[in-house]
């Protein structure tokens, strides 16, 4: 029971609780408003997925900190995880996609160099379908590009696709994170040693 | 108790906002501001790089200077994993000073960030932050000086 209450499930539930809540209708209106002004504005399926993924690259960067500042006021937070390797963080950003999406997240794909998540219901796309001419936007790719921004500030280079997507016919949505490389912050390799 | 002053270095070492708490805080000027929290960082660098103790992988984002303590303030920082550090001094035996440098953490997501025209690492001149920060404060002297026992 103790050992249950610490989780990482707990603690995300517990993040999400007091969270502010948006009307999840006109959270996916406007996000669709949005990709139909960028399917209007921009030709190809490649510049309208470039765009949002800049667009979900600099709200990443940003909200990032808020999942750290306030993660880190939960007294769980200590013990909750602990990142020892690059498919630990797939635990943290499950946390932070509860928190700021209320979606519940499986763990596919652990490898040492990249992982994937799972999720079956995506808020973006409530009442996506995708018209023939587009059927292989990835209507969802502002998501990677928070990813990817949320992990950059952490010093991950990393590449976030989707694998799988249910409004291109998939069974479930899946998220793939692929680590580059680690950036070094702080002193150069120069200074590290003597 | 009071809390004397507040500053925000960020990642590259630039003063991003600096702000006295109280009318006991010495007065600064902005110059020396910048010449402090550039100064403060470099010292925080030292002292990780200072330090005996290694973790794998050689890095440690907890290293660096957390408290310095004279005989008429203390300094704590609050340093982020994104790497920006949040500066407090107080006078002395000034309690939980680390708890309100996280919630100041909390408040500079919610004021500042969120501000689609704020620029990360550039200065914040966000209203709201400060009017933020300065209710919190109040809220945590109130707090501590209706027990005034408990942390004597």
């Amino acid at each position: 029971m103790a050992s249950k209450s610490w989780s990482p499930t707990y603690l995300a539930n517990q993040l999400w609780a007091k969270q502010p809540k948006a009307n999840a209708e006109l959270f996916a209106l406007t996000y669709g408003a949005l990709v139909a002004e960028l399917v209007r504005d921009l030709e190809t399926n490649d510049k309208i997925q470039a765009e949002l993924d800049r667009m979900g690259h600099s709200m990443g960067i940003r909200s990032v900190e808020e999942f750290l500042a306030k993660a880190s006021l939960e007294p769980q937070s200590q013990t909750a995880v602990t990142c020892s390797q690059f498919k630990d963080t797939s635990d943290v950003l499950k946390m932070a996609l509860k928190m700021f999406l209320g979606i519940t997240t499986e763990a596919g794909v652990q490898e040492d160099s990249h992982f994937s998540i799972q999720f079956a219901e995506n808020p973006l796309s409530l009442f996506v379908e995708l018209p023939p001419d587009r059927s292989d936007l990835e209507y969802s790719q502002l998501l990677c590009g928070y990813v990817r921004g949320m992990l950059e500030m952490l010093q991950f280079d990393v590449t976030v696709t989707m694998a799988q997507s249910v409004l291109r016919g998939d069974e479930v949505n899946e998220m793939r994170v692929d680590l580059n490389q680690v950036l070094q912050a702080g002193a150069g390799d120069d200074y590290q040693e003597e | 108790m009071v809390f004397l002053h507040l500053f925000v270095v960020n990642r590259s070492g630039g003063l991003i906002h600096h702000r006295h708490l109280s009318n006991k805080a010495p007065k600064i000027g902005t110059n020396e501001w910048l010449r402090i929290g550039s100064t403060f960082h470099s010292l925080h660098a030292i002292a990780a790089e200072a330090s005996p103790v290694r973790l794998p992988g050689g890095k440690n984002s907890n290293d660096g200077i957390e408290e310095m303590v004279t005989g008429g303030m203390v300094l704590r920082s609050f340093q982020t994993r994104t790497g920006i550090k949040f500066v407090l001094t107080a006078e002395p035996q000034t309690p939980d000073l680390g708890q309100v440098l996280k919630e100041i953490y909390v408040l500079y997501t919610e004021c500042v960030l969120k501000d689609p025209f704020y620029e990360l690492e550039m200065p914040i001149r966000s209203e709201l932050f400060v009017h933020a920060v300065d209710a919190l404060v109040e809220r945590v002297q109130n707090a501590v000086s209706i027990s005034p026992t408990k942390h004597r």
